[in-house]
This record gives C-alpha cells, sequence and structure tokens, in this order.
C-alpha cells in the first residue's frame, strides 16, 4: 500500500511579543492509502497547528510533509476540509449549490458537469433537493453535511476534518460518524481527523496518533484492531473498543 | 395590542399622524397672512406650477445629475481605497491618521475649498460630493475589510479560491453588510452637498432655486423648493433602503433567524 | 503590530507627507500660480490666526450653537423617546413621522430659518435640535424596547409596577443605544453649526469660511479648514473618552 501523507521531523515555533512559542516538535508519521487517521491529545497541544501544516495553511519550521511524495508549500490539489465551525466555513450569503460550486470553478468542468457533482455530493450526505436553500436555514448538522458534500465535490483523494463533530448534538454526532465512514468507503479517501472525543477516534479510525507534552512530540500510534464494518451498537460495547479507549485516554492524560 | 401585528392595521396606524399633520398645518395656515408661513393650498398650487415639469430640466435634472455622478464616482473611490486599505493594515497605518483628519472636517465646509480648486461650474459640485460621499464608504469598507472571519479566509485558501474570488466572493460579501451603512451615509452626504455646493456657487439647481428665491423675497417659490428637497430627499433614503434590504437578503434572513 | 510606541511616529510621518505634497503642489507642482494657497502661508495664517481674538469668539460661536442645541434635543428626545418606547401603538404612530423628518437633513429647511430667526446664534441653535432630535428619540425608543421580556414578564409576576419595570429592565437596556445615539448627535451638533454658518449666515467659523472666501483670502479660507478638522477631531474624542469613563459596563 502506497503512502498518502508523510510527515517527516516537523517542529514549528510562533514568534509573539513574549517570546517563542515551541508548538511541536520532531513529529513523524505516515498515513497509508485510504486510511482513517486520527490525532488525539490534550486540548492545547497544537491539533490544530498541526493541521494547519497539513493543509498547506502554515508552513513548518523545521522537517516538511509530503503528500504523495511531493513536498507541500501551499494548500495541495486534491485535498479537501470540513472544519468544525461549519457556520464560519460556509459562506452565509451562498446557496448551498452555490457554496458547494464555488472550488468547482477553478476545475476545468462543463456547467452541466458541475451540477451533476454537486447533486451527486448531495445525495452522498443525505441532502437531495436542498441545493436552494441558505445554510443559516438548515440545522447544524445538515449544515456540515454540507460541508462534506463541498468536500466530496472537489472530488479530493483526501480528506482532511478539525473537530468536525464538536458542535452538533449526540445522535447527530452519530448519524454523521457513519457518514463519514460511509463516504469513505464509498470514495477510498484516505481521511485525517483531528479530535478531542477518544470514543470518536477509536470507533471511527485505522490508528490513532497521539501527542503528548510542550512542546507536542508524537506520544504513540495505536492500531485500531476492530473489523469493519462497524456499528455504533456493537462497535462500542466491543470488548477490544473498551481496552483501546482506556489505553488511548491513559496516554491523553499523561497516566501511562 | 394583537391587533398591531397586521400589516395593514400597523399602516394605518402609522400613517394616521403624518394625515393630522398635514390637515393641521393646511387648515392652520388657510387664512394665513404671515407673509412667511402662506397658506398650504397655495404652496401646493405653486408647486405644480414650478414643478410639474417647468422647472424640472433647468433646476432638478442638474441637481439629480451631479448628486448621482458625484456620489457613484465618490463611492467607487471609497471601496476601491477601503479594501486595499482594510486588507492591509501595514499601508493604512500611515494613511489612518490623514483619513481621521480629514473626515472630522464638516463635508460642507469642503465646498469653498473645491470653488477655489475648480471655480463655480458644476465639475466643482461634482468633484465636491464625490469627495465627501467618499469618506464614510471608505471607512466601512476598511473596517468591514478588517473584520474578515480568518475561519472563512482558510477555507477559501484551503479550496485553492482565486485571488478574483477571495475578493468577489468572500471579502467583499462578508464585508458588505458594513459597507451598506457606509453608503447609506455616504448618500445623505451627497445629497447636502449637493444642495450646499448650489446654494453657495448660485446658478442652476433646487437649491440655488430656493436661495435665489429667498433673495428676492418670492417665499412661496422658496417653500416649493423646501418641500420638494424634503420629499427627495426621504424619496432617496426609501429607495436606497429597498436596494440595501433586496441585496442583503441573506444577511437579514440569518439575522431573524438568530433572534 | 506593536500598538503604541510605533503609532504616533505612523502618524507625524504621514501628516508631514501629506503637508510636503501640498506644499510641493502648489509650488511647483500643477497648483502653482493657482488660488491655492501653499501649505506654508496656510500655516502661518493659523499661526496668526490663533492669536486673534475673533479666531476664539467664531470658535466659541460655533460650539455655542452646537452645545445649546444638542442640550436641549436631548432634554426633548430622550423622554419623549422613552414614552414612544413604552407602547406599541405610540412607537407605530410616530415612526413613520419621526423617520421622515429624521432623514432630511437640516440643510433644506435653512431658508426657512433664515425668515424666521434671521442669521442668528438662535438659528444655528434650532438648526441643530432639528437635525438631531428625531433620530435621537427613535433611538431611544429602539432600546426601551430592547429590553428582555424574560425579565419583564418576571418583574411583573414579582408584582414590579411600570415605574419600577422602566427603571430597573427598560432604563439600563437603553442606555447602550442612547450611548451611540449621544455620540452620532455630538458630531452632527458640530457639523451642523457650521453649515448653519456657512449657508444660512449664522455666526460663527461656518461664516468666517463664507466671508475669507468670497473676500478671497485663500490661506484664511483652508486655515479655517484646519480648525474644523482639529475641532472635530477633538470633539470625536473627547465624546469616545467621557463614555468609556461614564458608560463602562457598554464598553464595547
Amino acid at each position: 500500500m502506497a503512502t498518502a501523507i508523510s510527515v517527516n521531523g516537523v517542529s514549528m515555533e510562533y514568534k509573539t511579543p513574549k517570546g517563542t512559542t515551541h508548538v511541536l516538535d520532531d513529529v513523524s508519521y505516515e498515513v497509508q492509502d485510504g486510511h482513517f487517521v486520527s490525532i488525539v491529545g490534550p486540548s492545547g497541544v497544537g491539533k490544530t497547528t498541526l493541521l494547519r501544516l497539513l493543509t498547506g495553511l502554515a508552513l513548518p519550521t523545521a522537517g516538511e510533509i509530503q503528500v504523495r511524495g511531493k513536498k507541500i508549500s501551499s494548500s495541495p490539489d486534491d485535498l479537501a476540509v470540513v472544519l468544525q465551525d461549519y457556520t464560519r466555513s460556509l459562506m452565509p450569503w451562498l446557496s448551498v449549490e452555490k457554496n458547494i460550486a464555488l472550488p468547482l470553478k477553478n476545475q476545468k468542468l462543463s456547467k452541466a458537469e458541475r451540477k451533476e457533482r454537486i447533486t451527486a455530493s448531495l445525495a452522498e450526505v443525505g441532502l437531495e433537493g436542498a441545493e436552494s436553500k441558505y445554510p443559516w436555514q438548515l440545522s447544524g448538522g445538515m449544515q456540515q453535511r454540507v460541508s462534506i458534500a463541498r468536500a466530496l465535490a472537489v472530488r479530493p483523494s483526501i480528506l482532511v476534518m478539525d473537530e468536525p463533530f464538536a458542535s452538533v448534538d449526540a445522535q447527530t454526532r452519530f448519524d454523521l460518524e457513519d457518514l463519514v465512514l460511509k463516504v469513505r468507503d464509498d470514495f477510498g479517501i484516505t481521511t485525517l481527523m483531528v479530535t478531542h472525543d477518544i470514543d470518536e477516534a477509536v470507533y471511527l479510525s485505522d490508528e490513532i496518533v497521539v501527542l503528548h507534552g510542550k512542546p507536542a512530540k508524537v506520544r504513540d500510534v495505536v492500531k485500531v484492531d476492530i473489523p469493519f464494518p462497524r456499528s455504533q451498537m456493537e462497535t462500542r460495547n466491543d470488548q477490544r473498543f473498551a481496552e483501546l479507549r482506556t489505553h488511548v485516554y491513559g496516554m491523553v492524560r499523561g497516566l501511562e | 395590542m394583537r391587533l398591531l401585528n397586521s400589516r395593514i392595521i400597523r399602516f394605518l396606524v402609522g400613517i394616521w399622524l403624518p394625515i393630522v399633520l398635514i390637515w393641521w398645518w393646511w387648515t392652520w395656515s388657510a387664512d394665513s397672512v404671515d407673509p412667511f408661513f402662506p397658506p398650504l393650498s397655495a404652496i401646493w398650487e405653486q408647486f405644480k406650477f414650478n414643478w410639474i415639469w417647468q422647472y424640472v430640466p433647468i433646476h432638478v435634472v442638474p441637481s439629480l445629475r451631479n448628486l448621482f455622478v458625484g456620489y457613484f464616482i465618490g463611492i467607487f473611490a471609497g471601496i476601491t481605497l477601503g479594501a486595499l486599505l482594510g486588507a492591509s493594515p501595514r499601508v493604512s497605518r500611515y494613511f489612518e491618521p490623514v483619513i481621521d483628519f480629514l473626515r472630522s472636517i464638516p463635508p460642507v465646509a469642503t465646498v469653498p475649498v473645491f470653488i477655489l480648486f475648480f471655480g463655480l461650474d458644476a465639475q466643482m459640485r461634482i468633484v465636491a460630493v464625490a469627495v465627501a460621499a467618499c469618506f464614510p464608504t471608505l471607512l466601512s469598507t476598511m473596517q468591514g475589510f478588517r473584520a474578515t472571519d480568518p475561519t472563512l479566509l482558510d477555507t477559501g485558501k484551503v479550496f485553492r479560491l482565486t485571488p478574483f474570488q477571495m475578493m468577489w466572493k468572500v471579502r467583499v460579501p462578508n464585508a458588505s453588510p458594513i459597507i451598506w451603512s457606509g453608503l447609506q451615509v455616504s448618500l445623505q452626504i451627497a445629497f447636502v452637498v449637493t444642495i450646499a455646493s448650489e446654494i453657495l456657487g448660485s446658478g442652476f439647481g433646487i437649491g440655488a432655486f430656493t436661495t435665489i428665491s429667498i433673495d428676492s423675497f418670492m417665499i412661496l417659490d422658496a417653500w416649493t423648493g423646501v418641500v420638494l428637497l424634503g420629499l427627495l430627499g426621504f424619496a432617496l433614503n426609501v429607495i436606497f433602503d429597498l436596494v440595501e434590504r433586496w441585496s442583503l437578503r441573506w444577511y437579514i434572513g440569518q439575522k431573524k433567524l438568530a433572534s | 503590530m506593536s500598538g503604541k510606541p510605533l503609532r504616533i511616529p505612523a502618524g507625524l510621518v504621514s501628516a508631514v507627507v501629506a503637508l510636503l505634497i501640498w506644499q510641493i503642489a502648489t509650488t511647483w507642482g500643477p497648483l502653482a500660480g493657482s488660488s491655492v494657497p501653499t501649505a506654508t502661508s496656510t500655516l502661518a495664517e493659523l499661526w496668526n490666526m490663533l492669536f486673534m481674538s475673533e479666531t476664539w469668539d467664531s470658535i466659541w460661536q460655533t460650539i455655542q450653537m452646537a452645545l445649546y442645541g444638542f442640550l436641549i434635543a436631548v432634554v426633548i428626545a430622550i423622554p419623549v423617546g422613552i414614552l414612544i418606547g413604552l407602547s406599541r401603538f405610540a412607537f407605530i404612530s410616530t415612526k413613520f413621522t419621526f423617520d421622515f423628518f429624521k432623514v432630511i437633513p437640516p440643510i433644506v429647511i435653512i431658508p426657512i430659518t433664515i425668515l424666521v430667526f434671521g442669521p442668528t446664534l438662535q438659528m444655528g441653535v434650532f438648526l441643530v435640535v432639528f437635525a438631531i432630535v428625531f433620530a435621537l428619540a427613535i433611538q431611544t425608543a429602539y432600546g426601551v424596547r430592547d429590553a428582555d421580556p424574560v425579565l419583564i414578564e418576571t418583574m411583573r409576576c414579582y408584582g414590579m409596577g411600570r415605574a419600577k419595570q422602566v427603571l430597573y429592565a427598560r432604563l439600563p437596556a437603553a442606555s447602550p443605544f442612547i450611548a451611540i445615539g449621544i455620540r452620532i448627535s455630538v458630531s452632527a451638533a458640530m457639523i451642523v453649526a457650521v453649515v448653519a454658518g456657512l449657508v444660512g449666515g449664522a455666526p460663527g467659523l461656518g461664516h468666517d469660511l463664507l466671508l475669507t472666501e468670497t473676500n478671497g483670502q485663500n490661506s484664511a479660507t483652508f486655515a479655517i479648514v484646519l480648525i474644523l478638522g482639529i475641532l472635530g477631531l477633538a470633539v470625536s474624542r473627547l465624546v469616545v473618552f467621557l463614555q468609556r469613563r461614564l458608560i463602562f459596563w457598554t464598553a464595547s
């Protein structure tokens, strides 16, 4: 299996008026094609910083990040994101359709193809017929589905998500988790997710990268050896699920 | 009180006071011999005589032309400069004190300055209106651009939007509620400066007509000028409100939902 | 952006550059020999004017018109605004009328005020009142109506009367609205006081501006414009400062 993303010895420092803040220190790991990888760690550990580096919004002060063997210097082509705060990442002045269409305008697509993509991605996330609605007319869960649809519409090979389900209620959260697993199956997308919810990380992932310390280092990479397909009812009651979650929780808390 | 939720009832309730006021003015002034306050009926007759449509080509048309040409030049410059300065805080730090000072000068006070520059012709009026209209729009555009949510910009970058898209599909719409409020102030100021430039730089225009009427003691004519200007000022605001509400319907809908 | 230490130099640099451009344009540039005075002659005139009592009289007359007009407007507008805000019927009844007068700039009625008052201080005061009283009343009424309905409901449950509701719920809710209205009103009062002089002939800086312009005293015209800018800046800074001090709970 090929490597989709490789993070090689990445360090990140911020210069602030109070001095230099060292956020990440020599972080390295590899994400295999088609895998679902979660990044967890205590709050303030630098998960969001790592995400900004992965999406090319910031460049590391040392080390490099490669996507399919190519070092990234700006936002890579076949990568899409879903951010936590859907109210601030969807454009409130554009309808659902136009929100999804905006990034597509720069791909060489005919009008019909674009329309096709929009309809297909909305169908994938279960929002058929919502094209002409404005984001703020939809519930939080539905807005996050629109975010996912927008990401899928550009046909990325890598999907990066920042705390995607942190702002929705518990029931919606389960639905969206299963939606993300379905999307991964349907398109074979390599998925990276930053989360503070350990249960969610275990439920969704092939691998969990645990960050810890100040500056943060990779504490461990945990393989989640629970077979797919997973289900909310059974997987979460699985013996192995409980063990893994306890193990990861201990590392995040610094108990192990 | 539940009755007041109906639109028609609300309209009727809103309209009784103006009707009473006009009726009161009409009867109170009916037998007036005070030369300064002629009967409203006489003002109305003279209004019809003057403004439907005898003096429209020589006074109303130049006023509106100066107003709109000046206004649109002013807001175009305001948005462009405001966007440049708002997007680059480093540059704006140098311009801000000068802008701050210039906007503290009452807009009408600049009219004599423009008379020095350009003399008394229409060009002077258009430039004075444009400069006065520029500042509120410039300041609100700057403010709107500065308030751009970084999450929106990040989203745009990750989806590799072009600079053109970033400008017109992200930053401008995001700043538009604030820009619109600046555009409205600009329009009001442009209207005032148009009138002032006509009064000070005599000649054509409704403002000039009204002052000349006063100077030659044609009180009835002066009253029709005042009434026309009042109605025009009100009409401009109403039209502006309609355009703004249509353009910001996404914003209004969003806010309604939030409350 | 390391705020304060850089701010003053940046302002100074841009002010000096602006003056230099002005000077060069009027000495060698496109405006050389035009009726536009040079920066140095304007500043010299400004310096002279600072030692003339007439200048200070004019400044005081302008401030007087703005101040009296502002105070009268506040005394009328705030009680009226509160009363209108308390009743939905009164609010809707007056809204159209007040909105109408609110958007009509005072310059429109100057010809009439010249007839009634002549070019006097009173005319300036009247125009200032007309310019701000409607907007301030509407603003106050909006504030009173903005009070939290749950809070009002709660007070009613505890048997508190109308007076207490106004005192403890309506007025606190209205105060930020009134603060904004007052800030806008003060700037508007100064502007209208100048317009009253320039266009209506009322005494003060506006009138001086008109006189110097018609007499061809161009550097004096420019010097007065500079004074107006400084005055406007000072007044708006003062209002912001006072509001921060007095109503600290509406800091934003």
